[in-house]
């Protein structure tokens, strides 16, 4: 309350109000400034340094897991043989990195085969190049391919399907692994997740 | 007069009645937006997508198929159990009387095994459906992007 020059008692609450929205408003900048990002993709609670692993791409070069810090990975266990599942997720992996313009370069998406029998270096990279030329395919023999499974937890195992001319089709864990540029294991994401929540969480960790 | 009215008016409406009937009997199957998904090179698989309507009152089986495009081509389904993905080979897909059935991406599908060349969009590929009511249904598929 304050005298008017008139003598008159006044309230005066524009000015004081005034403050307190304005208390209130910075008070709410700053909750949502300290909101942190919430991902799309499964979080891995306490992130640690991915397994590293040595295996041979399709381009010829040995590809170690170590040496892409820097880049976002992004892991996908398949093979060529498969015609839904694992072709669903290479297009998808396609328009990630179609999404991604001048970040791509900053991105790998390595498709580790689940049937070295089948996927020969030339299969698998005339398969994974015909959905996007950056998709690396990556092979080895058999017990290196064996323990990188192990080490993220990937179940695979060939089954023969009676009566069927596929001969054998092999069964396999189908999510997807991000790796950030720390190279740390980061998220995973289920089969079917849009290419939009891939591309959002990726865009996130580039910075 | 009133008697005969009342006769005529009882074998009009039986006649009627008669045609309200069921209608050609059996399954009546066709297929909408078929569509068969690239394969980048040649021996690989593929899989074609289709909606499989029956306007009839018999439900009807699809338990195959055949294309000079393909060394061989079956029915199956994708199942995803806990995050594995498996497939089955099914003998015969039901398609319900006055029902569909839906082949989409993730679920049912009819594969092709060993194509004998690269399927790019924009190409067309003749496949043969077998049902064991209706028998043989010949389509051309297109070849297009997965959206």
């Amino acid at each position: 309350m304050v005298k008017t020059r008139s003598g008159a008692n006044q309230p005066k609450p524009t000015a004081s109000f005034g403050r307190w929205l304005a208390l209130v408003g910075f008070i709410a900048l700053l909750l949502t400034a300290c909101q942190s990002y919430q991902f799309n993709g499964t979080q891995y609670p306490d992130p640690q340094l991915a397994p590293d692993f040595e295996l041979t791409a399709t381009n010829g070069e040995r590809f170690q897991l170590r040496d892409q810090q820097g880049q976002v990975v992004l892991m996908f266990f398949g093979y060529t043989s498969c015609p839904d599942v694992c072709p669903t997720t290479l297009a998808e992996a396609k328009r990630v990195l179609e999404g991604l313009g001048e970040d791509a370069d900053r991105v790998k998406f390595v498709f580790i085969t689940v049937d070295p029998e089948r996927d020969t270096p030339e299969v698998l990279g005339t398969y994974v190049t015909a959905f996007h030329p950056a998709i690396l395919g990556l092979t080895g023999a058999p017990h290196e391919l064996a323990a990188v499974r192990q080490a993220y937890g990937i179940f695979a195992e060939n089954e023969v399907l009676e009566g069927s001319a596929t001969g054998y089709i092999v069964n396999h864990t189908a999510r997807t692994f991000l790796v950030d540029p720390e190279g740390h294991l980061r998220l995973s994401y289920a089969y079917g997740t849009s290419p939009e929540d891939v591309l959002e969480d990726i865009r996130h960790l580039l910075g | 007069m009133h008697r005969s009215f009342i006769i005529a008016i009882v074998f009009v409406a039986t006649l009627s009645l008669s045609a309200c009937g069921a209608g050609p009997s059996g399954p009546q199957v066709s297929v909408e937006d078929a569509w068969s998904r690239p394969v980048p090179a040649a021996g690989g698989n593929g899989a074609v997508f289709m909606r499989l309507v029956n306007g009839g009152n018999e439900a009807d089986q699809l338990v195959g198929g055949e294309s000079p495009a393909a060394g061989a081509v079956e029915v199956h389904k994708t199942t995803m159990e806990a995050g594995v993905m498996k497939m089955e080979h099914i003998a015969g897909l039901e398609i319900p009387a006055k029902g569909k059935v839906s082949l989409e991406p993730g679920g049912y599908h009819v594969m092709l095994i060993g194509v004998n060349q690269a399927l790019q969009p924009g190409d067309t590929l003749p496949i043969t459906l077998n049902f064991e009511k209706s028998g043989e249904m010949q389509l051309e598929v297109q070849v297009r992007e997965v959206k």
